[in-house]
């Protein structure tokens, strides 16, 4: 390749962010120049990670893709790579319809798109990245994929099932992130609470939290996000007991309705969910409880919607997400 | 303390998380490091965002 220089461009959520990331140290380390700049049109190779959840992603995502390919064709791009979840799901689709792409690659595949660049996969290098935001905080993903089969979520059949990281890789990766400045350690995972059920046989979450807290430059860990049912509510006392979790629980519980809870395949009625709400709130004083709803699912009349608009208002959320439902072809 | 803008400095609370959340913005005229922690009094509010000063 003439042009040494990768550009990166990273659509979709904080998991994608981190995916970016670990590509980007391994490109670094085969001699290529990395940039992460989504308006950059004069590398000479653009990988573009894709989001491939509900239909505005996917668009922002083709809109993206189409915009490298026009400008492949008036300047210095000679090779154009698209990867992440779009093309682990639409592949085919993708390859007849955008051929001017060189080649689609799809999730957890690093190595193939090394190769592609010439470069070889270093196994000694895979906790290491290459931060894209700002140096005082960064994410760490503990877990690919996930087990529950939620209707509304084509995540299980883009991603497949949940696969846990080891408490220890995990701790070594974040203790080389607070090495280099970061001071904030933000968890993701597509289920945080099902941590480790994979791995060890039991949720580890708590564990690894305890672990973590052991790396004493982090000054706050952050939770995103946990599941309602089966909330480690170990969790609940280390929180409140400790000023460097933050007090801050993304719960994220789609809906109130018990008839619309079941039609989502949730495994979490509605008596449940406000058990384990009304619990953080008054065991973690001061906490800010933060869930995302999902208006207009199928199934959903105006009584379940004004059953959800109510238990809004009562409740009060200190942050809310609300999402028009998107109809997903592989839901589970 | 996350980052300079024009006329503030952008910081987040405990209760707040990156992209997803709001921000607290304080006048770039005090003397702040991006980076650090910085406790900070609330003194008025917009639709999305908090306005506070260094105590």
């Amino acid at each position: 390749m003439k042009n040494k220089k990768i550009n990166i461009v990273t659509l979709g959520c904080s998991k994608n962010v981190v995916d970016s990331e670990k590509l980007m140290k391994q490109l670094e380390a085969g001699g290529y120049s990395v940039t992460h700049d989504s308006n950059d049109f004069s590398a000479g190779t653009v990988i573009i990670n894709t989001c491939g959840f509900i239909n505005d992603a996917k668009e922002e995502s083709i809109d993206n893709i189409l915009r490298y390919v026009r400008a492949r064709e008036s300047g210095h791009i000679e090779n154009l790579y698209v990867m992440g979840c779009l093309a682990e799901r639409y592949i085919d689709a993708l390859q007849a319809e955008i051929p001017e792409v060189d080649r689609y690659f799809g999730v957890n595949n690093i190595a193939d798109i090394l190769k592609e660049t010439g470069i070889t996969y270093r196994p000694d290098l895979s906790i290491s990245r290459t931060l894209t935001g700002p140096e005082h905080y960064a994410y760490l993903k503990v877990s690919e994929g996930c087990d529950r089969s939620c209707a509304f979520c084509a995540i299980p059949a883009i991603r497949g099932k949940c696969v846990s990281r080891s408490v220890g890789e995990l701790v070594s990766e974040a203790e080389q992130l607070a090495k280099s400045g970061v001071k904030e350690l933000i968890l993701i995972a597509q289920d945080l609470s099902y941590y480790g059920l994979d791995l060890y046989k039991k949720r580890m979450l708590p564990e690894l939290v305890s672990e973590l807290l052991n790396i004493q430059s982090l000054e706050w860990i952050r939770l995103h996000y946990l599941y309602p049912a089966d909330f480690p509510l170990e969790l609940i006392g280390m929180i409140s007991e400790n000023p460097r979790i933050c007090r801050y629980i993304d719960i994220p519980i789609q809906h109130i309705s018990d008839k619309i809870l079941g039609m989502m395949k949730r495994s979490h009625g509605r008596a449940e969910t406000e058990a384990i709400l009304h619990k953080i709130r008054q065991e973690i004083p001061g906490t800010a409880i933060r869930t995302t709803l999902i208006a207009g699912h199928p199934g959903e009349t105006k009584k379940e919607f004004n059953e959800l608009l109510e238990f809004v208002r009562k409740f009060r959320f200190d942050r809310l997400g609300v999402f028009a439902y998107s109809h997903e072809e592989e839901g589970g | 303390m996350k980052r300079r803008e024009d006329r503030f400095f952008v910081g987040r609370t405990e209760f707040d998380s990156p992209e997803v959340d709001q921000e607290v913005l304080i006048s770039n005229e005090f003397n702040l490091k991006t980076g650090n922690f910085y406790n900070v009094k609330i003194t008025r509010s917009s639709e999305f965002d908090l306005y506070g000063i260094p105590v």
